[in-house]
Order: structure tokens, then C-alpha cells, then sequence
């Protein structure tokens, strides 16, 4: 029976069940739990002889035999990984090592913190002790030379994603486990047994593999039959007799999925949820996304009568809430660059279908229905948009955009499955891309995109370019000539394009040895299963199984090298108003900011302070009475006093804030910027996977920008020293001038179709701005005239209050809010304050 | 459709992308100066002379606003926007206004203006036909209000009302609402019961008197007349709409 789908204004309120699930989940503190370290450590101690993919199996199947099981009150999706919601189980297999030495201060540091009981620090680091020398990140690091080192220390890059954690970022096939259930699997692999040649040399590896999925397949059913035993025992201690039916529920259907087929919607969630769970259980690979869960999900709710509408929303609102229950714990870098319990489980909707079809439905309509109930951190929710779209679609889509929750993004089919289709794919498969992680596109099911292998630090390449190939002050890159030396602006492109290629290289030495060590001792059988071509190949997806293989790095902060290139060009060498030595001398003073430290010029002190020091030990010997230390002291203070010029370098800053910015629809500087990150994607599909597929560039950020701007000085766009970096391809903060249609315009200039591993672009807004059926009507206007121009993916901020008075206190920050004063849209910063606190106040009318 | 002389010139102070409030869908405002206007309140005081200033307005060619213009263009078609003309007082500029709605036509823009009615019946019925909507500024219809608080009497303004009124595609009346002036249940009333007599409009705006020109005064030398009078809020507005609405038309609040 084909459901209807009513589209409604605004959104119903979310029942009691789920106000309450939610509240439990925002209560707890999130707790480190230790069973599964020790599970998979007791199991590891048995089976050193074993191969690797069997050992990790082995591992897998003891975890999901005696990991507790829990099931919290008011659930009627059950399953979860640790004793407490948003708690967070460790995965020593993987490291890093350096973990252990965070138990102390892990429940006081700022970002995310977890508790942990003194019994399970004491445990956790016993059990590191034993992983010392055998981790995959270990085994990474020792597989890095010297200068892919040094360039992954001073930032130019970082390949932690996947180097301190397992492999995730993926979208697997549950339809398969959905449809056939596990035992459908299971015979799979049985037939690939049969009509495997045995005599082929690499059958042993096969047979290994195949030996592993079916432990991990079993041990999957073994889990769901607990709860289904679980579930049994506390309806029989149950007083309440609604309750003590559900749980019954729960337990016929635990005992039914996802070992055997789905037979409804109920099923169905339950069902997708256990695989979600274990495969998160499996590693501690982070992104592992839902992905197209409109179309696997559709068929059983359609043909589902035993639901009203309201309850299947109920359902479905309960597994949203269950992806909150999920947690990892990160080291201090990460979780401060990643603040927010974050795992990018990531859900689409809408798009086309794998002929080419509107593959919207009703499930779409309850995905985003479910994000207004539940408003936390995850899932995200991905709305896939093309020209047959429809448009009460995108218009609900906007209306969850403007509940200000930063959810959902929206992304442009007609751009992001051409650029598939150009890396190698078929038509059917680029149409079935699905959104994982933040950004990336990989076809559902049949790709090991390893996105996120690393993210790539574009301005430290032109800063690299700029010292004529130093990093830090010491000789590092290619000898491309002193910033002082260039005679023309192409002349200066060039050395960056060959600084460009020079550290794209290492980037794919420092990614292929991570991908190299999991390779070797990550093998993830369980997961394999869900993943074409694995189970016929006869090969884990570490191991190049997968359809489709690819390593998508990111690269972050082109606008600031597009703004520049612009300075360089226009300043130097059109209009000749300053030299390039006038430019690298305010640089490297910071434009006349001397508060902070000038790592470029003082890179170049070092090295005179190093000969001086030697000079000076020659003379004196090796008499202790020089104190090295304070010599280097008066040595900065000198350097200090030497700032009285910080008048001359300000107007420079001046002269260069002054020069055209990215994100202003202005042709030249978006040019720029479009040559300047296409040279990093360009270089990057020159190389090759271990997997056997090709590199595949992104633009976005995560939100590593603020740490990758700490990594590099001053920059000829007038960033100052630290400063962070550009988000994806977002105009610098605060630059784009001319209102939302011309920053648009700009970002959609760059080529997102050679960034086919995803690109990002965040919009800002004000409530007003979007408000009325006028303003859901523009909302949609923009996004499809964004996408016409072929931009790759949008996101909106819609701007609440607390904003505006941020920006009132800040407006150097916020030039780019555009707020409706009256009969017209004005930049918020430019009104005078008493229109400011007229628009506060107006904001607090705006009933969303 | 004829040629477009693309070097006829006007004074041109800002052109604004993405404006939202002014016709339908996402639009481009280009601001022209000049105004025969004085009134008190004015937030654009610097638009009312038709000269460009040190640093307010530049003279731009049919050719030059084009290009700015154009650059909305995929918006434009997705939300039925297009370009709005407005000032000071558009209208004074006929010749210039002309050639671009030519220009907008060709490619397939909608069109608007925002006019304060007090032009020659000429450009009128030269201009209004050809645009797709108007917005009208009533602001006060007893004569001696209209002169004190604008500088001018309103007797053309209502007469030229009645004429946009028959020839306008659409037209929707605003009211910039100001306290001290027409910020009255009375007031208000009075223009309902004139726009009854235009029977092309159905909408009227209510603007909220705002005081982002108070600063500009002082620059330009000249008086503030308004003084410390309080910007007012669309929820000040509210009974007025009522009175609007029950006149039988739809009322929008800061249009
Ligand atoms: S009509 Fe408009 S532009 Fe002219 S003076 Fe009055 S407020 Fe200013």
C-alpha cells in the first residue's frame, strides 16, 4: 500500500518517549568504559599465532559475546555499546599509544571531556602496556621517512584521522542486511567458498577472510539473541504492563533481525541499527553514515500496516536519538580541532535514484520531521537536491534549516555525480553516491573512499613558497627563489605550484603508510561483508576489496591563498605600490602586530643565533658561564624594540585589506583562488592507493582550520600570524562584502567538480532574513541558484540573537552578517547601534 | 523593443544585491539620486541632490550598472526576482530608467520601482506601463501633514496615484509610518480610505520609522528635525495593521 505524503507547514511536536530519551541521553556523563579493551586484549593474548584478520575476528566475536547488555528505559530501539548513554569504549588495537597518558586529565580537560573511575585508568593503562610496539599507529609512524615527518609535525599537513584511529568513513550496504538478513550473508559467502579455485596461490588469504566474516557474521546474530534474551528477563520483572509489552516486542524482534530478513518498518530500524552499532564496535572509525536510508527503508514502510504514520515517526524518532548514544574518545588535539561528541553519522535523502529518477519519499519527509523532534548533535542530515526535485521538498528542508540548528546541508547532484562519473565510476553508481562523514560522496555500499585521510594545509605551502623552500626557517622544499627575488607574478606561481607538488608528495607517503599499516594489522572482516566487491574478491577493504578505492585528503584555506595570489599581483607587480621585499618585511613583522610570535622571522633569527652561539662556544670553550638561553632572550627583546616600525607595517596591512577579496563576485581574485586550490587537486590525482585506487581531492574543513591557521605566520592576504585559515571553500571570515548572491557566485567559480571528494560552503543568515513563506521561497531560490552555477554543497547558519550581540561587541568578525532593517537587507555591523539593538529586539519576535 | 543606448548616463549611489523586500523574489536595488523631496526623516538625506558628491554617488552608463546587475542573474530566474529601481527618486531620471528596463526585459528580468508619486504625468505614462510592479509611496493624504513633513504639497502625488493606479501591472502602497507625522490611527485610516479609491491595490506595507539616516545629518551640516524620537518596532504597528485590515486589505509589516 503506497503511503501518502502530506506535506504540513511547521513541524509537530516530538511525543513524550522521545522528550524523555533525549534528556537521559543530555544528562549522562560521558564515561570511559573499559570492556572492550579488555575483551579484545584477553582475546589477543590467545590468538598471536593467528592471522590478523582472523585474530580481530576472534577479538569481535569475544566483545559482542560479554559486552554487558543494556537496554535503558522508555528504548523500543535497543543496542548500544557501553553501560551509560554517550559513553565511550576504547580501542587500544588501533592507539595511539599516547592516550594513556590522558586518563589523568580527561575528565577535566575542556573539550569533551569523559569521567573515568580510578579501576578503570588502572586497567585502561595496564592494557596499553601490552599494545606498546603492535598498534596500527605505531606501525604507521615507522613507516614514515624523515622529511614526511617533519612536514607532518610543522603542520603542512596532518594524516591523524585514520593514523590514530580504525578506518571508517563509510556507507555500507544494509539494504543487504535488511532484505536477507545475516543468514543471507552468510550463504554469499558460502557460494564464493564453492566457486572459489583453490589452487589459485592467493585462495589462502581468501579463505582466511571468508573464515572471519562468517565468525563475525555469527557473533553479529549471537548479540542481537542477547537482547533478545535481555529484553525477556525485564518484561518478566516488569510491573507495567505497556512497558513489559514492549520489551516482549523487543524481544521477538531481536530474536528475528538481522539474522533473518526485516518484515516491517519496526524490524527494519532495529534491524539497521545493529549494524550500524556493531560496525562501530568493530572499530573506532568515526563517519560510519546511514547514508541513502530513504531508499532501503522505504520499502518496508510502505508496505507496512501494522503502523499508523505517527508511530512509525516515533520509531524513527528513537533511533535518531540513538545515534546520540554512541561516543569516542579522541586525544586533546583532535577533540579540541572536533569539540562536540562528534561521529558524523551522517543521513541522506532525496536525490535521484540509481536510473535517474526523483528519489524523494516519504521517509524523506520523516528524516527531516525527525531532526526538528530531536535537535541534537546527530545524525546529520544530508538533503541530495536536483533539477527534479521537488519543491516542498527543499522548502521543508529550508524550514529545518531555519530552526538554527546548522542542520541540514544541501548538495548538488547535477555537479557531484558528473565529477563521480569522471573518476571512474558508472552512471548507476555515481547516482547512488551518498554523503558520508561531513562532505564526501562515495557510492553507497560499494566504496572504501577513505576520506578524511588527511587534511592538507594550502597557505603553509605558499608560505613554504614564499621562504624559498624552508619550512620554519629550515631548507626543506625545492629551491624556488627568495620571495625578495621574484621578477614576476608568474614567476611566484610557479614556485608555489612547485612547493605544491614537492609536499602533495609527502602527503601521499605519510597517507599510504597509514593505509599500509592498516592493511597489515587493522583487518576488518565484519564490515568487509557489507562492502561489494569484498565477499567475491575474497579481501577485507583494508586490503583493496572494495568497488571503488580511493584516499580523499582535504585541502583547507583557499580563499586565503586566492586573496594572496591578489595581493602579490596587484600590490608588486600591476600597480608596483610596494616591493616584494616591503611585503615580506611587514609579514614577517606581523603587519605591525607584535604581540605574538613571527615563527617565519624568527626561523631566520634562529639560525643567526645558532652561529652566533657557535661562534661565541669556539671562543669562550666549553665554559658553562654562558648562559645560551639568555643570550636568546635579549636576543627576542632586541627584535621587539626593532617593532617601532609596526606604523609602516600597519599601513601595509592596510594597503592589502584594501586589495580585492574572495567572495565578492569580483572575476580576477576568484580566478585565483579557483588556479590556486585546483593545483592541489590536480597534483593530487597523479598518485595511487595501496588499495589499488587513485587520490581524490576535497576542499573542506572539518573545522581544522583553526588549528592549521597556528601553524603558519603572517600571509601576503593579511592574515596575521596565527590567525586561522579560511573554512573550506568559504570566503575569509568577515570579507565577503557584497551580500549572500555574491559570495555564492564567488565559491561556485572554483572548479568543485576536480574536488570530487567534497567541497563545503557556509552561509550565514539572520532569522528575519529568512523568515515567512517569502523567505523559505528565497531560501530555496538560493540554493538552486547556487547549484545552477554548479557549486558542490551549502550549509546555512541561520543567525540567532546571541549572534547579533556577539557581532555588536565583535564586528571586525561579523562583516559579512546581512540583516533586514526595513524596507531593505543592510550589513549588520555598518548600522548605527541604536538600529543594531532595534534588530535584537526585532529577533526576539521571530516564533521559530 | 528598439536599440538600448547602453551610455546614457545617471548619478548611481549603491547598488544592492540580494535584497528581499522590495517586489518579488530575490531582486537588485539600483539607487538613483535625486529627490524633490525634503522630508524630515529621510534616511538617505544624501540622495536628495541628483549630483554626485565627493564621495556619495558616481556617474554610471546603462553599460556599467549592466554588468552589476547581471551578476544575480541565476537568482533571479529561480526566484521570479529582478531589478528594483529606487533612490531618492528614481522617476526623476526617466531617459536613464528606460533603457535599462529595456535591458531587463531582454533579459527577462521583472522589473519594479519604488516611487514617491511626485513626478510629471509624462514620465508617468511614458514609464509605468512598461514596469512590472510599482511600489507607492503614500505618506500622508490631509495637505498641510504632507507639507510639513515632507516639504511639498501631496496634490500631485494623490493625482499621479490615481493614473499608476490604471496603468500599473501592480501596484502596492507603503507608508513609511513616522511618529510626530502620520504614526495615528487617524492618519492611517485616511490613506486606507484614499487607497479604496485605487482599485488596483490590495496591499498595503507599513514601514516602521527607523533613525539610520541620524547620523548622515550631522555630516552634511544639516539639522536632524526628528531629534531623539525612538525608532518604532513592527509590534508598535500592530493596531495600525488592524485598521489596515479592516479596511479589507492585506497589511505587511516592514515590506
Ligand atoms: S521621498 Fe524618500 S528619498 Fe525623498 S526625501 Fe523623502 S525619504 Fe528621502
Amino acid at each position: 500500500m503506497k503511503k501518502e505524503i502530506n506535506v504540513k507547514p511547521g513541524f509537530s511536536q516530538p511525543t513524550e518517549r522521545i522528550k524523555k530519551l533525549k534528556a537521559a541521553i543530555l544528562d549522562t556523563t560521558p564515561r570511559i568504559e573499559v570492556e572492550r579493551a579488555r575483551l579484545i586484549t584477553e582475546s589477543y593474548k590467545k590468538t598471536e599465532a593467528l592471522p590478523t584478520v582472523l585474530r580481530h575476528a576472534k577479538g569481535f566475536e569475544k566483545i559482542l559475546s560479554e559486552l554487558p547488555v543494556v537496554i535503558r528505559d522508555n528504548e523500543l530501539i535497543v543496542g548500544t555499546a557501553t553501560i551509560d548513554s554517550r559513553s565511550a569504549q576504547i580501542f587500544p588495537e588501533f592507539g595511539p599509544q599516547g592516550l594513556k597518558d590522558e586518563f589523568d586529565t580527561v575528565s577535566t580537560r575542556s573539550a569533551d571531556p569523559f569521567a573515568i573511575s580510578e579501576e578503570v585508568k588502572t586497567e585502561l593503562k595496564d592494557i596499553f602496556k601490552y599494545w606498546e610496539g603492535k598498534t596500527t599507529s605505531e606501525y604507521a609512524s615507522s613507516l614514515m621517512d624523515e622529511d614526511t615527518r617533519k612536514a607532518y609535525d610543522a603542520g603542512v599537513f596532518t594524516v591523524g584521522n585514520y593514523h590514530q584511529g580504525g578506518v571508517g568513513h563509510l556507507a555500507v550496504n544494509y539494504e543487504k542486511i535488511l532484505q536477507k538478513g545475516i543468514r543471507g550473508v552468510i550463504s554469499e559467502i558460502i557460494a564464493a567458498i564453492k566457486n572459489a579455485d583453490q589452487t589459485d596461490p592467493s585462495w589462502i588469504e581468501k579463505e582466511q577472510f571468508y573464515r572471519a566474516a562468517l565468525i563475525t557474521l555469527k557473533a553479529v546474530v549471537n548479540f542481537a539473541n542477547r537482547y533478545a534474551q535481555k529484553a525477556k528477563e525485564l518484561a518478566e520483572y516488569s510491573n507495567d504492563a505497556k512497558r513489559k509489552a514492549e520489551l516482549l516486542k523487543i524481544s521477538e524482534i531481536c530474536s528475528h533481525v538481522p539474522e533473518y530478513p526485516a518484515r516491517n518498518f519496526y524490524e527494519a530500524l532495529q534491524s539497521f541499527w545493529f549494524i550500524q552499532l556493531v560496525i562501530q564496535i568493530e572499530a573506532s572509525g568515526h563517519s560510519i553514515s546511514p547514508g541513502r536510508f530513504d531508499q532501503y527503508m522505504i520499502p518496508f514502510y510502505e508496505n507496512d500496516d501494522t503502523l499508523t504514520q505517527e508511530e512509525a515517526q516515533e520509531l524513527l524518532d528513537c533511533l535518531f536519538v540513538k545515534f546520540n548514544d554512541l561516543n569516542k574518545l579522541r586525544d586533546i588535539v583532535t577533540a579540541t580541532a572536533f569539540a562536540g561528541y562528534q561521529l558524523w553519522q551522517n543521513v541522506n535523502c532525496g536525490g535521484q535514484t540509481k536510473d535517474g529518477k526523483d528519489a524523494t519519499n516519504a521517509i524523506s519527509y520523516m528524516e527531516i520531521e525527525s531532526m526538528a523532534h530531536v535537535m541534537m548533535a546527530m545524525p546529520s542530515l544530508s538533503i541530495r537536491v536536483w533539477n527534479g526535485t521537488p519543491n516542498a521538498f527543499l522548502l521543508k528542508a529550508c524550514e529545518l534549516s531555519r530552526l538554527g540548528g546548522g542542520q541540514p546541508a544541501f548538495y548538488n547532484d547535477e555537479e557531484i555525480i558528473t565529477a563521480k562519473v569522471n573518476r571512474g565510476e558508472t552512471l548507476e553508481d555515481a547516482r547512488n553516491y551518498a554523503i558520508v562523514g561531513c562532505v564526501e560522496p562515495a557510492s553507497q555500499g560499494k566504496e572504501n573512499s577513505w576520506c578524511d585521510a588527511a587534511l592538507f594545509n594550502l597557505p603553509k605551502v605558499l608560505e613554504i613558497a614564499m621562504n624559498n623552500g624552508r619550512l620554519n626557517g629550515k631548507d626543506f622544499g625545492p629551491k624556488t627563489g627568495e620571495f625578495k627575488d621574484f621578477k614576476s607574478f608568474d614567476e611566484f606561481l610557479k614556485a608555489y605550484v612547485e612547493q605544491m607538488k614537492f609536499c602533495v608528495s609527502l602527503l601521499v607517503r605519510a597517507d599510504n603508510a597509514v593505509d599500509y599499516a592498516h592493511r597489515k594489522y587493522g583487518q576488518l572482516a565484519f564490515v568487509s561483508t557489507l562492502v561489494d566487491d569484498c565477499i567475491s574478491k575474497g579481501e577485507t577493504i583494508d586490503h583493496g576489496g572494495a568497488h571503488y578505492n580511493f584516499t580523499g585528503p582535504q585541502g583547507i584555506g583557499s580563499a586565503n591563498i586566492g586573496n594572496a595570489l591578489m595581493v602579490v599581483k596587484k600590490l608588486v607587480f600591476d600597480s608596483k605600490t610596494l616591493s616584494m621585499k616591503q611585503l615580506k618585511e611587514a609579514m614577517d613583522h606581523n603587519f605591525g602586530r607584535s604581540e605574538s610570535a613571527v615563527p617565519a622571522a624568527k626561523a631566520d633569527k634562529d639560525e643567526a643565533y645558532d652561529a652566533i652561539a657557535q661562534a661565541v662556544k669556539k671562543v669562550l670553550g666549553e665554559d658553562e658561564s654562558l648562559d645560551l638561553d639568555n643570550l636568546k632572550l635579549n636576543h627576542d627583546d632586541t627584535t621587539k624594540s626593532l617593532d617601532d616600525n609596526s606604523n609602516v607595517y600597519a599601513k601595509i596591512h592596510e594597503q592589502v585589506m584594501n586589495v580585492d577579496k574572495y567572495g565578492n563576485d569580483l572575476n580576477e581574485v576568484d580566478e585565483l583562488t579557483r588556479i590556486g586550490s585546483r593545483v592541489y587537486c590536480e597534483e593530487l590525482e597523479n598518485y595511487k592507493t595501496p588499495r589499488g585506487g587513485i587520490f581524490n581531492a576535497g576542499l573542506y574543513p572539518v573545522s581544522g582550520n583553526v588549528l592549521f591557521g597556528s601553524y603558519i605566520g603572517a600571509t601576503p592576504d593579511g592574515r596575521y600570524d596565527k590567525e586561522t585559515i579560511a573554512d573550506g571553500v568559504s570566503p575569509t571570515r568577515g570579507t565577503d562584502t557584497n551580500g549572500p548572491t555574491a559570495a555564492a557566485n564567488s565559491v561556485a567559480k572554483l572548479d568543485h567538480f576536480i574536488a570530487s571528494n567534497g567541497t563545503l560552503y557556509n552561509m550565514k543568515f539572520s532569522p528575519s532574513a529568512v523568515a515567512g513563506d517569502g523567505g523559505l521561497r528565497r531560501f530555496a531560490a538560493l540554493i538552486r541558484g547556487f547549484f545552477d552555477k554548479k557549486g558542490g554543497h551549502v550549509q546555512f547558519n541561520v543567525i540567532d540573537r546571541q549572534t547579533l550581540l556577539d557581532a555588536q561587541a565583535h564586528p571586525e568578525q561579523h562583516k559579512d552578517l546581512i540583516v533586514r532593517v526595513a524596507g531593505y537587507s543592510a550589513q549588520f555591523i555598518a548600522l548605527d547601534k541604536s538600529v543594531q539593538d532595534d534588530i535584537i529586539a526585532r529577533t526576539e519576535f521571530d516564533n521559530f | 523593443m528598439g536599440n538600448i543606448d547602453y551610455d546614457k548616463k545617471a548619478c548611481v549611489f549603491n547598488i544592492q544585491r540580494y535584497s528581499i523586500h522590495d517586489g518579488p523574489g530575490i531582486r537588485t536595488i539600483v539607487f538613483i539620486k535625486g529627490c524633490p523631496l525634503r522630508c524630515k526623516w529621510c534616511f538617505n538625506p544624501e540622495s536628495q541632490d541628483p549630483r554626485p558628491t565627493k564621495d556619495f554617488g558616481s556617474m554610471m552608463s546603462v553599460a556599467d550598472v549592466y554588468k552589476q546587475i547581471k551578476k544575480d542573474e541565476v537568482i533571479y530566474r529561480r526566484s521570479g526576482g529582478g531589478i528594483t529601481f529606487s533612490g531618492g527618486e528614481a522617476l526623476t531620471q526617466p531617459d536613464f530608467v528606460e533603457e535599462l528596463i529595456k535591458v531587463c526585459n531582454a533579459n527577462g528580468w521583472t522589473t519594479a520601482v519604488e516611487t514617491e508619486g511626485y513626478i510629471s504625468e509624462r514620465t508617468i505614462t511614458r514609464i509605468i506601463p512598461k514596469l512590472d510592479y510599482v511600489l507607492l509611496d503614500i505618506k500622508a493624504i490631509p495637505e498641510d501633514v504632507h507639507r510639513r513633513g515632507t516639504g511639498v504639497s501631496n496634490h500631485r502625488i494623490l493625482k499621479n496615484a490615481l493614473l499608476i493606479n490604471q496603468l500599473a501591472k501592480n501596484v502596492v502602497v507603503r507608508v513609511p509610518v513616522i511618529p510626530t507625522f502620520n504614526y495615528s490611527k487617524k492618519q492611517i485610516n485616511y490613506i486606507c480610505e484614499f487607497s479604496k479609491y485605487l482599485n488596483n491595490v490590495n496591499t498595503l506595507h507599513l514601514l516602521p520609522y527607523m533613525t539610520v539616516g541620524r547620523k548622515k545629518y550631522k555630516k552634511l551640516g544639516r539639522k536632524y528635525e526628528m531629534g531623539d524620537i525612538a525608532p518604532l518596532s513592527e509590534d508598535d504597528l500592530l493596531p495600525l495593521k488592524e485598521i489596515v485590515e479592516e479596511h479589507g486589505f492585506n497589511c505587511v509589516l516592514g515590506g
